[in-house]
């Protein structure tokens, strides 16, 4: 065998199979020490073939039971929203939980929280590819969609906080025939327009420029005429020539580069909306990297939890494997940390500045009426993740399972806390007030789940949702076209097998 | 009733004719019309609204009118637009009338346009099935005719008559018929009439003059709980050092409650009501007996009836500190001549009540108070005849069968009668009642007939104003439904029953209906109102003219026009009314050698504090809603009370370390058990409250009075017992008990108390620390350099100062506010949801004392230090217009934006609601319409679904509601930001009005802008005009030492100031 073809895809191992660990082939390095392989990125030797029939295999027959439960039970939800939304637009804003003093609630905590989870997406997609983490194609396909699913989710929410919904286009700077009347531009809610809809375009664009290829596989095995034609429309006439690869993996690249600036602007500027204003507990230089932080934070532990579902509901579990856990996990505990360590600096801050109004309000966010929201949201944040020093724990579906919604419900209060107590008890201690979710918000909260859960199953549904030729990039030649090296899988004590030749 | 059709043609269908033939037939169809209709009715006219608006009615050019006219006996301007009352303000001419505008007057327009009322003539029918439509024809023809059937078995049941030509026209009717007039008050406990009794030998209280007076003791005085009675500007007048730091007075008040007043003083001594006349009389034995002063300390008599209350005696049963009281003896006996004692209030009310009174009046003859002027003889109240003793006899005498017929006119005594009187029972039992209140009460609803009142600005009537002075009433609108006034229903009684006086009003008015109207400057335009022509009558018997001649005309144009006018006789107001006899029986030396009987003092007998209940009630008239009467007034139910900031409902007051040991929560339910009854009410822990006191507020709980009012709150009425011909609703034994379940407060107030140490946000200092550095008070933490360029100003600026030692709290400019901008009610939800609208609050604070080592998180629990000896701070809170506004750099819309005046600006067209600008308002006074409150949302199934869209109409937007609106001022819809706007309507309209004159616009002196805060403010202690004119008022007050504008660290620049409240702390 030539040198390069010995090669740990070359291997066959099942998700079961898999330790985390390179596999040790004793003596097998060049001069005769230990070699250290890294293991499969996709498992259970797949064949080329099989990767598509695997991938394209979801949108090309009948849904399954599970999904067509899973479907109504987010389309019911969806519904919900819907009605929630007539109810609040024929009702106005009265009807949710904001008041006097904290005028803004659910609606602007909700826009947050999913325009962090937005934010894993295209730090996968865009700025693992720039660092060559070839890991990430297994499940890059899934998290843009997730991010474009959260940004649309996110979309709905500063609009459906106005009290004027329908006016909301007054937002957009184009010449009217209202003065000509333009935006101000010294606002950060202006500023969120620009970056949210950039974010939101880009990633639009990385996701489906992505998706090309893959389109294009779905149309070659298409059966049906207008199939064919619909994904071959879908996919631009994608040829798989040499050029067309050229072209696509330098616009690819650009594309990254682009895209990767926005993953920290974006939530740089939603952060702005609190850091410009004078409110204490808001007014913090430290919301920028706080915010992208967490953003990411709750973005991986969005993916964490879909992932989980990919592998058990729809079979992924050899182009998502445990590795790929393992390696969300990681960041996921990494990101944890710098947001603990955030939660820290702003009280070390809040003394340190000396400032009465700011002082009071981080004692009053972890000791006053909300510390249970504080509670929760440093538990869910800081604490849980640090199981994962624990390779075990970070091995565990279920554990991995649970732990990514803890923390999503901890960055969810992350933003209450933020929200909530800053506004509730602010300079003047006779506006004092207190806030609470109306039945209309947890609602809308759900309802907006069941927008995001809509979307995403209709994605898998229609779309490869593994991209299969990045998945294709990363196997063994030799394995995915059908001839798995005949050797035994290697065992410490076995050795020897790879003997270079 | 169903609207009248419009008189004029039937539409034809136009193709069948040409079109002279049609105008030819539409004008004799017209005509005809016209002529049919016009013989039996006044003509109907359709209203078609202009299609251009003439200049002389367009905003800011069209001028709104002033009407002068009294309501409830208190002179009140009106001002109205399109013919419409929209606001009602002080009468600055009404200064001195001795009389003031309680919140009830300022939302009087609530009342006026109260869709609750009744729409005309009712046959109630006792409440059996449901009411019918009558007519005042048929009512009066009903009336009369059982009126002269039952003679003197006739009674009429009246609410306080303020109107000498209402009494004379009741007069008129006892005179034909044998009528009995019974006058009932639910408010008016008369103790102080008794305690002048005893000690003058009349009734007529004098009136204490606050503005003379360098120290006044309160006895449980409520003098600022009780604007009406108009002393906020005599107290005022010399509270701030703006007036003289070395004529500032010192207030010192011992009640059992917080009260408003008590909240205003400079010292406060907590004694529990029943205790207080033992406490006044010690004061009194102290300076009489122990130090011999004033001309009663030779007499055995007194010395004889003060024994027993020396203070040693009575500080351990009373629990006050002998040492407080001493010391506040030494502070009388060095202020005597200059000092004054008040007594009076809910505590008067007290079985004790006399003889507190009667120690009142022994502490003012000792302490000169008679001799200094200090008690104003001239302006002393006629006593209030009839009562609760009055009361219970009619419904005894009702009871046994003894009266045919009722009349029951502005009273509703099965609303607020005390439980003895068993009214509603002894109701039933009467043949035939008819009742003239303007709506189905309580007491309506078990009338034979309603026949509604019109509301005092619908109607003419007048007014007696102490001094001998006499208001008129003079209609601001033509009555809203099918209502008549009061005088109008008796005098036409009265002329259908015989009395002279009456028919001939009638008869004029008769002939003046028949006239068509045209109105000239010389002679007033005819009335068809008998009241109109029976008040004529009566005024030129007053001012002693003719009425046929001009000079008649001349002078009751004049008394429209100033609206009051004193009586012919006594036209010197300041004739030394006050009679000599008093002059000089507070001379030791005069012929008079005792100055108050003898007799008197046995009332003392009764301060003894002999077994005390361990908890005792006072039942307190609710601040805003005072008797209940507007109990369907919306403005009013919203109006924070200035001390507890309870809105929409009332609550047991208990004092914070009882309501602490019980175990209680604000809203926690309590049973409160008098005895004869029982209420459950929320409980409520009031700082500065006696730890063996508890206080309900009365006027809440009608339970008919309009969907608006009905249900809200508990009734303490019934808990009021009759002893000895007096109501007694203070000092009331009482035991309370955790009732279970919560009744949520809907407080207008986040934290209560305030620890300026770390908050500097009011600015308060003692006189002391006044006189060493006049900026004692507004220390705070200066900000940084501003990176934003300064608005430069070229012209006006404007700017406000608001001097806290003026503000009493009363509240209200937020009443004004609301009245002024169209400010919507949220309603109880709304308060509760935290929706509030007001433009203008009063934030009120309890000053938490310096603490080593600072308070930290527990002072905003109420500590008990704090809460027990509350020192209450006031603060107007409103727009700050700040320089370097907040709101206006987040707003992504630009829907708020700083003018070129200085004025932070609302743009409602602009504002699409993000609420961003409210967040950032370190003030908290950006207001959100989260609900259509100006219309009413109209799709069944949201209204089911959610129920708040039909409670904000039927709040806000039931017809003739919408009439109350100022035109000139925006109607918010909902999803908008509004906020203060500095009054900026008035500022445009004084701009249109110098254009108009050709005056300068580019500068305004001080009063040509006032805005609707500064206008209803009793004490002036709202200042508003352009800080850049050359001497400008509000300039001077914002450069002066003691102003402080707030939160100066953040560099938001404020253009309001606040300036120093001064504590009078020189004992």
């Amino acid at each position: 065998m030539t040198r390069h073809e010995v090669s740990p895809y070359a291997t066959v191992m099942d998700d079961g199979q898999l330790t985390g660990r390179p596999i040790v082939l004793p003596g097998a390095g060049p001069y005769g020490g230990d070699l250290e392989v890294a293991e499969p990125l996709v498992t259970g030797g797949k064949t080329w073939a099989e990767v598509d029939q695997d991938i394209c295999m979801h949108a090309e027959r009948f849904p399954t039971r599970r999904w067509w439960i899973a479907f109504s039970v987010a389309l019911a939800f969806l519904g919900l929203l819907v009605f929630s939304l007539t109810t609040l637009f024929y009702a106005g804003m009265g009807i949710a939980g904001v008041n006097q003093p904290v005028g803004w609630g659910s609606f602007i905590i909700n826009f947050v929280f999913w325009i962090g989870i937005g934010h894993a997406g295209t730090l996968i997609s865009a700025v693992l590819y720039l660092f060559r983490q070839q890991w990430r194609t297994g499940i890059n396909r899934a998290a843009e969609a997730m991010t474009l699913f959260a940004v649309a989710c996110a979309g709905i929410f500063p609009i459906i906080h106005l009290g004027r919904p329908w006016f909301a286009y007054w937002l957009v700077p184009y010449p009217n025939a209202r003065g000509p009347l333009w935006v101000n531009f010294n606002s950060p809610l202006a500023w969120d327009i620009f970056a949210i809809s950039t974010y939101g375009l880009v990633s639009l664009t990385f996701w489906y420029m992505g998706l090309l290829p893959d389109l294009a596989t779905v149309r070659d095995r298409a059966t049906h005429p207008w199939r064919r034609r619909l994904y071959n429309a879908m996919s631009f006439g994608w040829t798989g020539s040499h050029r067309a690869w050229r072209h696509y993996e330098s616009g690819y690249m650009i594309l990254a580069a682009l895209a990767t600036p926005l993953v920290f602007s974006v939530h740089t500027i939603v952060s702005f909306d609190f850091a410009t204003s004078v409110m204490p507990g808001w007014h913090t230089t430290i919301f920028p990297p706080y915010f992208v932080i967490g953003a990411i934070f709750s973005g991986f532990a969005m993916v964490i939890t879909l992932m989980t579902f990919m592998r058990g509901y729809f079979g992924m579990k050899n182009y998502i494997t445990l590795n790929h856990m393992e390696a969300m996990a990681k960041i996921l505990m990494l990101t944890g940390m710098l947001v603990g360590f955030a939660y820290s600096t702003e009280f070390f801050m809040a003394w340190y500045s000396g400032s009465e109004w700011e002082g009071f309000i981080f004692k009053n966010r972890a000791f006053g009426p909300y510390w249970w929201a504080y509670a929760i949201m440093f538990t869910c944040n800081a604490i849980v993740p640090q199981l994962f020093w624990w390779k075990p724990m970070r091995r565990h579906t279920a554990v991995l399972f649970v732990v990514s919604i803890l923390v999503n419900v901890g960055m969810w209060f992350e933003r209450y806390v933020i929200v909530v107590t800053s506004l509730h008890r602010d300079f003047l201690p006779s506006s004092w007030g207190m806030y609470a979710l109306t039945f209309w918000d947890y609602a809308i909260l759900l309802g907006s789940f069941g927008l995001f859960f809509t979307l995403f199953l209709l994605f898998v549904r229609v779309l490869p949702a593994v991209a299969i030729s990045e998945v294709k990039g990363v196997m063994d030649p030799k394995v995915a076209r059908g001839m798995p090296s005949p050797t035994p899988l290697p065992t410490a004590a076995g050795g020897g097998a790879f003997e270079e030749v | 009733m169903k609207p009248k059709k419009t008189a004029g043609h039937k539409p034809e269908t136009a193709g069948e004719f040409d079109r002279r033939e049609f105008l030819r037939l539409s004008g004799v169809l017209a005509a005809a019309g016209a002529l049919g209709t016009a013989a039996c009715s006044p003509p109907q006219e359709a209203t078609v609204p202009f299609h251009d608006m003439p200049e002389s009615l367009v905003d800011g050019l069209g001028r709104a009118r002033f009407f002068r006219t009294v309501i409830d006996g208190s002179p009140v301007l009106v001002k109205t637009r399109e013919g419409r009352p929209i606001l009602v303000v002080p009468d600055p001419a009404g200064a001195s009338s001795g009389r003031g505008l309680s919140a009830r007057h300022h939302a009087a327009l609530m009342d006026l346009y109260d869709p609750d009322r009744a729409r005309g003539p009712l046959s109630v029918r006792r409440g059996k099935g449901a009411p019918v439509a009558s007519s005042w024809a048929a009512v009066g023809a009903e009336v009369v005719a059982r009126l002269k059937t039952a003679g003197p078995k006739a009674v009429l049941l009246a609410g306080p008559v303020s109107s000498p030509a209402v009494e004379a026209a009741i007069a008129g009717l006892s005179a034909k018929t044998g009528l009995r007039h019974v006058a009932w008050s639910p408010l008016e406990c008369g103790a102080a009439g008794v305690a002048w009794q005893h000690a003058f030998g009349s009734a007529k209280v004098a009136r204490p003059r606050l503005d003379r007076a360098s120290l006044i003791v309160g006895l449980g005085a409520e003098f600022l709980d009780r604007p009406d009675e108009g002393f906020e500007r005599e107290f005022a007048s010399r509270r701030s050092p703006a007036q003289g730091a070395a004529a500032m007075s010192r207030f010192v008040q011992l009640e059992g409650r917080l009260t408003l007043t008590g909240a205003n003083a400079d010292r406060r001594i907590r004694v529990r009501d029943s205790h207080l006349a033992a406490v006044a009389a010690a004061l009194a034995r102290e300076l009489i007996v122990t130090r011999q002063i004033g001309p009663l300390a030779p007499l055995a008599e007194v010395s004889a009836a003060l024994a027993p209350f020396s203070i040693d005696a009575v500080s351990k049963p009373a629990g006050v500190d002998a040492e407080a009281l001493a010391s506040l003896a030494d502070e009388m006996a060095r202020a005597a001549g200059k000092a004054i004692v008040v007594a009076g209030g809910t505590a008067s009310a007290s079985a004790s009540g006399p003889a507190l009174e009667l120690a009142a009046i022994l502490l003012n003859v000792t302490l000169g108070a008679f001799d200094a002027g200090l008690l104003d003889e001239s302006a002393a109240a006629e006593p209030f005849a009839g009562g609760a003793a009055a009361l219970a006899a009619l419904a005894e005498e009702m009871a046994a069968g003894q009266v045919d017929v009722l009349v029951v006119a502005r009273a509703n005594p099965v609303y607020d009668g005390f439980s003895q009187a068993r009214f509603a029972g002894a109701l039933a039992k009467v043949p035939f009642v008819v009742s003239l209140n303007d709506r189905l009460d309580e007491t309506s609803a078990s009338a034979d007939l309603l026949a509604p009142a019109s509301h005092p600005f619908e109607c003419w009537g007048d007014a007696s104003l102490p001094a001998g002075r006499t208001a008129i009433q003079q209609p601001v609108i033509q009555p809203l439904f099918d209502t008549r006034g009061l005088l109008d229903v008796l005098v036409e009684w009265g002329a259908a029953l015989g009395d002279p006086a009456s028919a001939a009003a009638v008869t004029a008015a008769a002939a003046a209906a028949k006239v068509a109207p045209v109105p000239s400057a010389a002679a007033p335009a005819p009335s068809p109102s008998p009241a109109f022509h029976y008040l004529r009558a009566a005024w030129a018997a007053r001012l002693a003219l003719d009425p046929a001649t001009p000079a008649f005309d001349a002078a009751w144009n004049e008394v429209l026009r100033t609206g009051s006018a004193f009586a012919a006789a006594a036209s010197d107001p300041s004739a030394a009314a006050a009679t000599a006899r008093l002059a000089t029986a507070t001379k030791p030396e005069s012929a008079v050698a005792r100055p108050v009987s003898a007799a008197a003092l046995t009332l003392l007998a009764g301060a003894e504090i002999k077994t005390t209940p361990a908890l005792e009630l006072q039942l307190y008239p609710h601040l805003a809603l005072g008797d209940g009467r507007s109990g369907n007034n919306g403005w009013l139910h919203e109006l924070p009370d200035p001390v507890t900031r309870i809105t929409w409902g009332g609550a047991l007051s208990i004092a914070p370390r009882r309501f602490d040991e019980m175990k209680l929560a604000n809203g926690d339910l309590v049973e409160i058990d008098v005895g004869h009854a029982k209420v459950v009410a929320p409980a409520y822990r009031h700082a500065g409250m006696h730890h063996d006191q508890v206080a309900l507020p009365l006027g809440l709980g009608r339970a008919a009075c309009g969907v608006i009012g009905a249900g809200v709150g508990p009734n303490a009425f019934p808990l009021r017992r009759l002893l000895d011909g007096r109501l007694v609703s203070s000092g009331l034994p009482v035991s309370i008990r955790k009732a279970g379940g919560r009744e949520e407060l809907a407080f207008a107030q986040g934290s209560d108390v305030i620890d300026r140490a770390r908050r500097p946000l009011v600015p308060v200092t003692t006189l002391s620390a006044f006189e060493a550095d006049a900026r004692s008070g507004t220390e705070q933490q200066h900000g940084g350099p501003s990176a934003w360029p300064e608005h430069p100003y070229p012209n006006t600026r404007w700017a406000m100062a608001i001097d806290l030692s003026l503000c009493n709290g009363c509240g209200k400019c937020v009443l004004a506010c609301q009245a002024e901008n169209n400010v919507p009610v949220v309603g109880r939800r709304g308060m509760l949801d935290g929706r509030e609208m007001s433009w203008i609050r009063i934030d009120r604070y309890y000053d938490a004392p310096k603490k080593d080592g600072g308070w930290d998180a527990e002072v905003w629990d109420g500590p008990l230090e704090v809460v027990e000896e509350p020192r209450t701070l006031f603060q107007p809170m409103l727009c700050q217009h700040c320089e370097n506004a907040p709101c206006e750099t987040v707003c992504p819309f630009v829907a708020t934006m700083h003018s070129e005046e200085g004025l932070n600006q609302q743009i409602y067209n602009r504002c699409v609601g993000t609420r961003y600008c409210a967040n950032n308002c370190p003030f908290k006074v950006r207001r959100y319409n989260f609900w259509e409150y100006s219309k009413a949302q109209e799709s069944r199934f949201f209204r089911w679904l959610e129920p708040r869209i039909a409670r904000n109409a039927a709040l806000n937007a039931r017809s003739p509601m919408q009439m109350k609106n100022n035109p000139e001022v925006t109607v918010r819809s909902r999803g908008v930001m509004e906020k203060c706007s500095f009054c900026v309507q008035r500022i445009k309209a004084a701009r249109s009005e110098a254009t108009r004159e050709g005056k300068p616009r580019d500068h305004f002196e001080d009063g040509a802008v006032v805005t609707a805060c500064m206008e209803a403010c009793p004490t002036g202690a709202i200042v508003f005009g352009d800080a850049n004119a050359p001497n400008s008022r509000v300039a001077a007050l914002a450069a002066g030492p003691r102003a402080m504008k707030l939160l100066e660290a953040l560099g938001v620049e404020p253009s309001i100031s606040y300036l120093s409240r001064v504590r009078h702390d020189k004992a």
